[in-house]
């Protein structure tokens, strides 16, 4: 039997050392510091907390487990007597590792949605007719949608509203637009656990918004032969890190339009489905003015800049023809 | 770093289990900050080119603070624009301690309470109290 020196550390700075034998449990342990404690402030092992390494030690476990050694130092606070029912975030640590970035499976009990604003009266606003353009600023703009997206709280009350069907049901029939659009199929598939991991994923967000940025001048509306996006296999990456590969029927789902109706956004108009030719006149004429000859290429690199002569001749500039 | 024999007076850290690259840490509340007597866990994450990159470092206990937000993300200058590879996890967690006691409100994560912080302190010290006999006890 060996006996090992542990160093109690306490939370006013205090510090004391107690030996206890290497199989030692964390109660006997604790039993030992109420034997340092019993001339000056009596207390108890159930108003001990250990905590070693980032863990709170508990009374049935052996030190051994815990990797405790001899010379280490061992955290106390005092607390009152525990309730019958402790909190599940310091009774678990160790079971709640989770760090995934989805917000619903980090929270221990997760909270209201409408709680989170902490004013009431940003509530009634929420899933009204404006659907989530309600919210302050809208989410009009790329820009704005960046900012939104980088917060987690968003992204939770977005995970939490999908994973609620009433929620669901709410915004679609707030919503007219949104209610001729989303079929049930549709609608049943929101509430897959693909698309909720999707939606809950700022990345895949992101990256479908500047699709859609991509789209907004194109009249002719996405053509995957186009290779719009230069590389096409960037369209494919939010299918292809959802867990179980999307089958093909359900990629409307996915359709970026409907992402900004379900915003609650006001639908852009469609525009007709001209030949870019047609759609593009003026700016393919002002790209022949400046001397870029090649209509085929021009007509190209305004499809990729939606119309942008400016970008469209940065665009020319940065791929030569020949070198796709 | 030996956070086992000799760790700050008010965190200690170590792995969760055999995965070095996933440790946990517990933060005490510091006693002049309305966060006292609480114990506050966190996870820390290492990067695979830890220490050039910053640990990703998250409260799993709830924490009522202008800086920090209901799912524990933390807004602190050094884990982010403003690490340092000479920076420690022990360093780290004593300026999060010192992020308890000092929240930056100029900074917020949480604007309510940021404002709140900034208006009424003695609202916020009592909430932030209360979450902590709820979350942290």
């Amino acid at each position: 039997m060996v006996q090992i020196s542990i160093k109690i550390k306490c939370s006013n700075e205090s510090a004391f050392s107690v030996s206890v034998d290497s199989e030692a449990s964390t109660l006997q342990l604790k039993n030992e510091i109420s034997k340092h404690f019993q001339n000056s402030s009596p207390t108890p092992p159930e108003q001990q907390r250990l905590i070693f390494a980032g863990k709170v030690l508990k009374d049935e476990e052996l030190l051994s487990v815990y990797k405790v050694q001899d010379g280490n130092t061992i955290h106390l606070v005092r607390g009152n007597a525990p309730k019958a029912t402790a909190p599940p975030s310091a009774t678990t640590p160790t079971a709640n590792p989770t760090t995934t970035p989805n917000p619903t499976t980090t929270t221990a009990n997760p909270p209201n949605p409408m709680n989170m604003f902490g004013a009431p009266g940003s509530v009634p606003n929420f899933g009204m007719p404006s659907g989530m353009g309600g919210m302050p600023g809208g989410i009009g703009g790329a820009p704005n949608m960046e900012s939104m997206l980088s917060n987690p709280m968003f992204m939770q009350m977005m995970s939490q509203m999908m994973s609620n069907p009433q929620m669901l049901d709410m915004m679609i029939q707030s919503n007219p637009q949104l209610a001729a659009t989303i079929t049930p199929e549709m609608r049943q598939h929101m509430q897959s656990p693909q698309f909720q991991q999707m939606m809950s994923n700022p990345e895949i967000l992101r990256m479908m918004l500047q699709m859609q940025g991509g789209m907004g001048g194109m009249g002719a509306g996405f053509n995957p032969t186009n290779n719009m996006f230069g590389q096409p296999p960037t369209f494919n990456n939010p299918y292809a890190s959802s867990p179980t590969s999307a089958p093909q029927p359900t990629m409307p789902a996915f359709n970026p339009a409907l992402l900004q109706m379900m915003m609650g956004q006001q639908a852009q108009p469609t525009q007709p489905a001209q030949p870019p030719e047609v759609l593009y006149q003026t700016q393919l004429a002002q790209l022949q003015d400046m001397g870029f000859f090649n209509a085929a290429e021009n007509i190209r690199a305004l499809q990729m800049t939606g119309g942008n002569v400016e970008a469209a001749v940065e665009w020319l500039f940065s791929h030569p023809p020949g070198q796709l | 770093m030996d956070l086992g024999r000799d760790p700050p007076s008010s965190c200690s850290a170590g792995p969760v289990g055999d995965d070095l690259f996933h440790w946990q840490a517990t933060i005490m509340g510091p006693s002049d900050s309305p966060y006292a007597g609480g114990v506050f866990f966190l996870s820390i994450h290492f990067p695979t080119d830890y220490p050039f990159k910053p640990p990703k470092l998250q409260f799993t206990t709830r924490i009522y603070h202008p800086n920090i937000n209901s799912n524990g993300a933390i807004c602190l200058d050094i884990l982010k624009d403003q690490w340092s590879p000479a920076l420690t996890i022990s360093k780290v967690l004593l300026s999060l301690c010192s992020l308890l006691c000092d929240p930056n409100p100029d900074d917020p994560l949480v604007p309510e309470i940021a404002h709140l912080f900034k208006t009424d302190r003695a609202k916020y010290d009592n909430t932030a109290r209360e979450w902590t006999r709820k979350y942290g006890m």
